[in-house]
């Protein structure tokens, strides 16, 4: 039941109410309607209501709320369906929809996390399990009586008693309300409520207003670097020295001569500002050509939009990249690489998107199984995975000719500001490591998407107007992410970041609730915070994490394989691990044995041969489906007991031991040496107590892996993780269909932690 | 890129020294032994230099590395072009031959046939490209072109494999090197139809200490899940194989049952393979058991022995009044077997029974489904209609179904604590697929390497799934329709199981591609024959070697270092939907150095799993001396804490 993140560490009450009884208030509804049987129900459903009735009402639960949110309708006896129950399982409660989301409050408190432990059952600091913000909101049914099911459209008005809704949501989940207790004349109030609260139609109807007016956020919150200043820019071409072909330009400053380009951005030094002026005109948003990245050769990666197609100046274009060309630094041809043909466009993606919500979301385990034979062939037809390996392939060409024939790249797009910011993001993935960094991810996606203007409001759906046209709609980030994954999938000792961090940045993306992802580019972005003289504006960053999730969550971004390459200095025992896989046999797979554990070494070493630069294969078979994105909720195809999550845990369980035991090693050598410099034994005896504080002081130096069993964020007792259970969809849900015995399945979390090597007494001495 | 070429340490003497293992990826040098392809500078130039992306992969490989290096001492040096296993020797030799390599093109070398392979070794190419192929994977060789072709390469050979891919020769018609290559893999390649011995009576090789023919001993089998017991014997009515000649000579059946009821009950099932036990709930003591279909018939015979017998297995179980009979066909198809004197359980007469048809499909169906999927595998894929090429070939859906059934299975004898009796038509194919399946989603012991052995050992060869007919082994008989890929099918559940659960079995993909590749090498003596029988009477125990030796004296190779015995001490239920399958690439596409990722995961969980393992090492290497140390200096009794952490 509980969607998006959930941190099911240090969450004990979880499962007990998973494994038997989430939906205390099961009942069973027949899906006919014949009278008897509705009567039959009804009985059954009233007793459950009046036991519970006094209870509920005495302490009746409102939603909680952020600073700025108001509760605008609600409706008792709302039953919430259990997923995939056809509609025969539920939990009766309360409905609310507020300014910001859609809450479902339980009326038996027992299957209400809350009360006491509230921060534990958050799944975000931001929403309870049973909340669905308004922003993720992608399409609604209303069933009405007779069955009749017709999809509510933004401004739509709602004559019929609603039976069931049943909302579609961008975070690829549906929920199915049903409304056939609720109170006459709450039933319609509600169901307008959340077919007009649903769709904002512009940016002053949206949560983030007033959430913004209300709340306080440091722009010491917002973490470095943002590339609104020259600063970050002047920063970013020294580190890649390149600061004498290229410049910062502050020809956009007070946004004169372009609405979607920064303030500052970077053009070729020859340029300067009165040219910037003069060009700007000629290109579609006055994208003219602007700088993304320098390779170590010099050979730079440039984005510009379409020349207009009235503009007559094609000189000025050539003018353009003819600095562009000087600041190459080699005398070689600019590459130009028209997106359009060679990625899909705008339309493409919203269509694919909308083929591909369409195979995977679905309640009904009936639809799910009839469809699975076709599951490939529909896959295909939503083409998804054909423009996510058309986009490797663009940014493969683009790596190609930047690395080997050291040529500059010009991205040409029409927009300049969609597949333009995939394309150069990719293809900075691929050639630098930095980028791979959660920080330098993060500094990626702020530079090229955010700052230099991705229209993330439109293209995420946030508000809704009759005259945005579909493929102003295309999720193209979502296909990024997506992108990302596949490079991830090919090469998974690369990223620092996991495969949920991913997924969790897509759900944020859609929360409508960051400074980041709500805008449409950076004029935009400050018109919306100091529209109010008298009141600014202030956002959360979507970088700062700690807003919305636990230390605990965050932890599950971490990669393990690559915390192991890059953090840890285990040289010493990299050799002693060699010899032992030449002895078993393994000698043949020395040149792919290239973990880089512990410092870069030179080429000529084995371990330095990990590649730099990723080149991905694109070829069909290679691409896979995100499932973690795409199916976490959906249960038929949960794997319990198994799927990535549990080769995660194991990963990080190993990577945890490796820590552990080098922190051993470490003290014993040290112990070893203090011993072989030891006084005689009387004045040991002496010095007894000194010796005791010596060993503490070793202990206490236990490096932090980052990760889930590590020292600092390993908070929970045995008797937590012994209520965690690992499912495909971990850290999303751990919904299973009320039939599956877990335990049956599979062993709780604490399990998985027996006979390692990871010391839990050490840890907990730690602690102390 | 520039420092990939890193010459092995360890190599066959003689063998591939101008080969250097640089691109071959790690991932491909698990795909075992028997059938490996190397080359130089396949795929992309771009990666040819960089990664996995040439095919040079299986030339040095868990089988060369043990037993080459033997094999070659005793073999003279003028060979060293070709090596040779003890037992093999060297039937023809041609210097001018072209392999025509789908990925790189055509290439010049050295082909030499022996009794157990054709090796192909390149002259002009650095690193020279290699090409070992068991004989035992040849399913028809033709000759193409004749004297009038024209055109370069047009005249040669064309070898169709079993193991998913064609491979074609392109000789010079003036050297006359086509006929003798022609008639020496006509040869050796259908010992069967030429009235030879199978090369696994001639190889020689020694692994471990020789006793893995014992891994499986039916007895121990039984003891380990309780049985003789209250309810279950061990009959010896098939010691000469004359109840059943295609079952053991032990089988576990109901105690009361007696010898000569068995032999009643087996009157009424197809080639007299009545129920028997295949597994026994520890708890429950609920049952698996398997047997074929009744002989009903058109007339609707019934048997009052097998009745009474079915009953009999029922009330072994004393949690339920009930029984499953899991008819692994489609229903339409048990139909159709009346016609043929078979059929399936009739309700009234089983009354305690309930009858589930598993639509699971015949030998032929699958045999074709195979073909469709080597056609869209192999040699290149189709990159803009893969998903529904795949799916055109029905594949995965059919492995969806098997494993399917399995769950039903298991989920029946697990939740409900109810026996299950499987049968198809004859009780070797699709049951065994069946019994397997579901006895390694509920018995943790056949997810460990050990256990699957005796798995294998006991549904599959003990009782008697014909191998020798399914895989046509030593057999001129490209399209007999007695083939069919049903182990390789059970195989790859296998394989979707280990993908849905990385962590749930001790084996790796290594170990499985190995099977399969031994399965066709008849390099071991394991898979010959098609049943026990057979086995006893060519005496298979003691003229050739096991595969399980093979495998078990190096089981670091086929260990998955993320294996993690304790948490899965559960059952496994797979997800039953091609949206958790996938088409298992590591082997129908290992051809294909397109299809293999640069950086395999599993390598870099080994690589934890060695540095993990290593640390322990020197962990406990210390330790020890710092007790030592404690004790020679007398110190007091208990040292502090941190140096004797708790080392599980």
């Amino acid at each position: 039941m509980s969607r998006r993140f959930k941190s099911y560490i240090g969450n004990n009450f979880e499962m007990k109410e998973k494994g038997k009884a989430t939906f205390q208030s099961y009942i069973d509804f027949p899906d006919q309607e014949e009278d008897d049987k509705e009567s039959n129900a009804d009985y059954i459903e009233m007793e459950e209501v009046e036991k519970n009735a006094s209870a509920f009402f005495d302490n009746l639960h409102e939603p909680r709320k952020l600073q700025g949110e108001s509760k605008v309708a609600e409706a008792d006896k709302v039953l919430m369906f259990a997923p995939f129950s056809d509609r025969k399982q539920g939990v009766i409660g309360h409905l609310f929809v507020t300014n910001f989301k859609i809450s479902f409050v339980p009326a038996d408190k027992s299957s209400y996390p809350d009360g006491d432990n509230s921060q534990v059952v958050m799944r975000s600091k931001l929403l309870e399990n049973t909340d669905i913000p308004l922003t993720f909101v992608d399409t609604i049914y209303q069933v009405s009586s007779g069955a009749r099911r017709r999809r509510l459209v933004p401004g739509s008005s709602v004559s019929t008693t609603t039976k069931y809704l049943e909302i579609y949501c961008k975070d690829f989940q549906v929920h199915v309300f049903g409304f056939r207790f609720a109170p006459q004349d709450q039933n319609k109030q509600i169901t307008d409520a959340i077919a007009h609260f649903s769709y904002p139609t512009n940016d002053s109807l949206l949560f983030a207003r007033e959430f913004g007016y209300s709340s306080q956020f440091e722009d010491g919150d917002q973490p470095d670097p943002q590339f609104l200043q020259k600063d970050d820019w002047e920063k970013e071409l020294e580190r890649l020295q390149c600061q004498g072909m290229w410049r910062v330009a502050d020809a956009n400053i007070g946004f004169e001569m372009s609405i979607g380009l920064p303030e500052f951005f970077v053009t070729p030094i020859n340029i300067l500002n009165a040219d910037l002026a003069k060009a700007c005109a000629q290109f579609a948003d006055k994208r003219l050509p602007t700088w993304c990245y320098t390779y170590v050769n010099g050979a730079s990666l440039v984005r510009m939009s379409h020349v207009l197609p009235e503009s007559d100046f094609k000189i000025l274009e050539e003018k353009m990249l003819n600095a562009v060309k000087q600041s190459s630094g080699n005398e070689k041809d600019l590459l130009i690489c028209d997106l359009g043909r060679m990625c899909p466009s705008l339309q493409d993606v919203k269509s694919s998107v909308d083929k591909l919500k369409a195979i995977v979301l679905t309640d009904s385990a009936k639809d799910f199984y009839s469809s699975d034979a076709r599951w490939l062939s529909s896959l295909e037809a939503t083409h998804w995975l054909q423009h996510v390996a058309a986009c490797l392939n663009t940014a493969n060409h683009v790596v190609n000719q930047m690395t080997r024939d050291s040529q500059t790249v010009v991205l040409k797009e029409e927009t300049g500001c969609d597949l333009s910011c995939v394309i150069s993001c990719l293809a900075q993935l691929q050639l630098d490591p930095e980028f791979r960094t959660i920080a330098g991810f993060q500094s990626l996606v702020q530079r090229e998407w955010v700052v230099m203007g991705h229209p993330f409001q439109l293209r995420l759906g946030l508000i809704w107007a009759p005259d945005i046209s579909e493929a102003e709609q295309a999720p193209v980030f979502l296909l990024f992410l997506d992108c990302v994954w596949q490079l991830l999938q090919q090469f998974p000792s690369s990223f620092a970041f996991s495969e949920t961090y991913l997924t969790v940045l897509w759900d944020t993306a859609n929360l409508g609730l960051f400074d980041t992802f709500l805008f449409n580019n950076c004029r935009h972005r400050k018109k919306f915070l100091s529209e109010n003289k008298l009141s600014m504006v202030t956002l959360p960053s979507a970088w700062d994490w700690k807003f919305q999730l636990s230390d605990e969550q965050i932890l599950l971004f971490n990669n393990p394989l690559y915390r192991l390459r890059t953090s840890y200095d285990l040289d010493y025992v990299v050799d002693s691990a060699k010899t032992a896989l030449h002895s078993s046999g393994d000698a043949r797979r020395e040149n792919s044995y290239s973990f880089l554990l512990g410092k870069p070494r030179s080429s000529t070493e084995i371990f330095g041969l990990q590649e730099v630069v990723l080149k991905p294969e694109v070829t069909a078979g290679l691409i896979k489906f995100w499932s973690q994105c795409f199916l976490r909720w959906i249960i038929p195809a949960q794997i319990v007991g198994g799927g990535n999550p549990s080769q995660y845990v194991q990963q990080c369980i190993l990577t945890e031991e490796v820590v552990c035991l080098e922190h051993k090693l470490s003290s014993l050598t040290l112990q070893l040496q203090n011993q072989l410099m030891q006084p005689p034994l009387q004045q040991r005896q002496r010095e007894g107590e000194d010796r005791n504080n010596t060993d503490m002081t070793i202990r206490l130096t236990r490096p932090s892996s980052g990760l889930m069993f590590g020292a600092t964020g390993y908070r929970s007792s045995s008797m937590q993780l012994s209520a965690v259970y690992i499912t495909s969809s971990f850290p999303f849900t751990l919904a299973v269909s009320h039939h599956t015995q877990h335990t049956l399945i599979c062993g709780p979390l604490s399990q998985y932690l027996k006979d390692t090597a990871i010391d839990h007494n050490y840890m907990q001495d730690e602690n102390d | 890129m520039n420092n990939r070429g890193i010459t092995p340490n360890i190599k066959p003497i003689g063998v591939v020294e101008s080969i250097t293992i640089s691109e071959r990826s790690a991932h491909h040098s698990s795909p075992s032994n028997s059938s490996k392809e190397s080359h130089a500078s396949a795929g992309s130039p771009s990666k040819s230099l960089c990664s996995s992306a040439s095919t040079s992969s299986e030339n040095m490989n868990p089988y060369e590395t043990k037993s080459l290096r033997e094999a070659v001492k005793t073999v003279p040096t003028s060979t060293d072009e070709c090596p040779l296993l003890d037992g093999e020797s060297i039937k023809d030799q041609e210097p001018d031959v072209t392999y025509i390599c789908p990925y790189s093109g055509a290439v010049r070398g050295m082909m030499t046939v022996t009794n157990y392979k054709i090796f192909f070794k390149s002259v002009d190419k650095e690193p020279a490209l290699i090409l070992d192929v068991p004989l035992g994977v040849v399913s028809q060789v033709e000759k193409i072109g004749g004297a009038t072709s024209r055109g370069v390469n047009a005249y040669g050979i064309e070898i169709v494999c079993k193991d998913m891919r064609n491979l074609r020769f392109a000789h010079k018609q003036e050297n006359h090197s086509r006929r003798k290559v022609f008639d020496k893999i006509q040869l050796y390649a259908f010992p069967l139809t030429n009235k030879l011995p199978f090369f696994a009576f001639e190889f020689k090789e020694k692994y471990g200490h020789g006793e893995d023919w014992k891994i499986y001993d039916p007895i121990k089998e039984l003891r380990r899940m309780g049985v003789p017991n209250e309810s279950w014997r061990i009959s010896r009515a098939n010691e000469n194989y004359q109840l059943c000649d295609s079952y053991p000579s032990l089988i576990a059946v109901p105690k009361i049952a007696t010898d000569q009821d068995l032999y009643k009950v087996a009157e009424f099932r197809s080639r007299q393979r009545l129920p028997i036990l295949s597994w026994i709930h520890p708890e429950s003591q609920a049952t698996i058991t398997r047997s074929s279909q009744p002989l009903v018939g058109m007339t609707g015979k019934t048997s009052k022995d097998d009745e009474r017998y079915v009953q009999l297995i029922m009330d072994t179980n004393a949690q339920s009044h009930k029984l499953f009979i899991m008819d692994a066909r489609p229903s339409v198809n048990a139909v159709a077997n009346k016609a043929r004197g078979g059929g399936f359980e009739s309700d009234g007469a089983y009354q305690i029974a309930e009858l589930i048809f598993l639509d699971i499909h015949n030998i032929h169906v699958m045999r074709e489904s195979l073909r469709k999927l080597k056609d869209v595998c192999f040699p290149t894929i189709e990159d803009a209609h893969w998903l529904s090429n795949i799916e055109s070939t029905n594949w995965l859906n059919h492995i969806k179904i098997i494993l399917a059934g399995a769950v039903r299975i298991a989920d029946k004898v697990e939740s409900n604590k109810t026996s299950v009796l499987v049968h198809c038509s004859d009780g070797w194919d699709r049951t065994a697929q069946l019994t397997s399946l579901s006895m390694i989603m509920l018995d943790p012991y056949y997810r460990t390497v050990r256990g699957f052995e005796v798995l294998i050992e006991q549904e599959w060869l003990s009782f008697g799934h014909k191998f020798r007919t399914r895989v046509g082994h030593g057999e001129d008989k490209h399209s007999d329709a007695d083939r069919s890929p049903v182990f390789l099918q059970f195989i790859d559940c296998v394989w979707q199981m280990t993908q849905q659960f990385p962590n749930a079995f001790e084996f790796n993909e290594s170990f499985l591609i190995t099977i399969l590749d031994h399965l066709y090498s008849c390099l071991f003596g394991t898979f010959l024959f098609n049943c026990e029988r057979e086995r006893v009477k060519e005496r298979v125990q003691e003229l050739t070697v096991s595969l399980w030796s093979f495998i078990n004296c190096q089981s670091d190779e086929f260990t998955n270092p993320l294996y993690a015995a304790h948490i899965h001490q559960h059952v496994l239920l797979p997800v039953a939907s091609v949206r958790r399958m996938e088409v298992w690439t590591g082997y129908y596409c290992r051809w294909n150095p397109r299809m293999r990722p640069q950086e395999p995961i599993h390598i870099r969980n080994r690589e934890l799993l060695v540095l993990k393992t290593q640390l322990q090492r020197k962990v406990e290497e210390l330790q020890r001396e710092l007790s030592a140390r404690n004790a020679r200096l007398n110190l007091q009794p208990s040292p502090p804490r941190v140096a004797t952490p708790d080392m599980a």
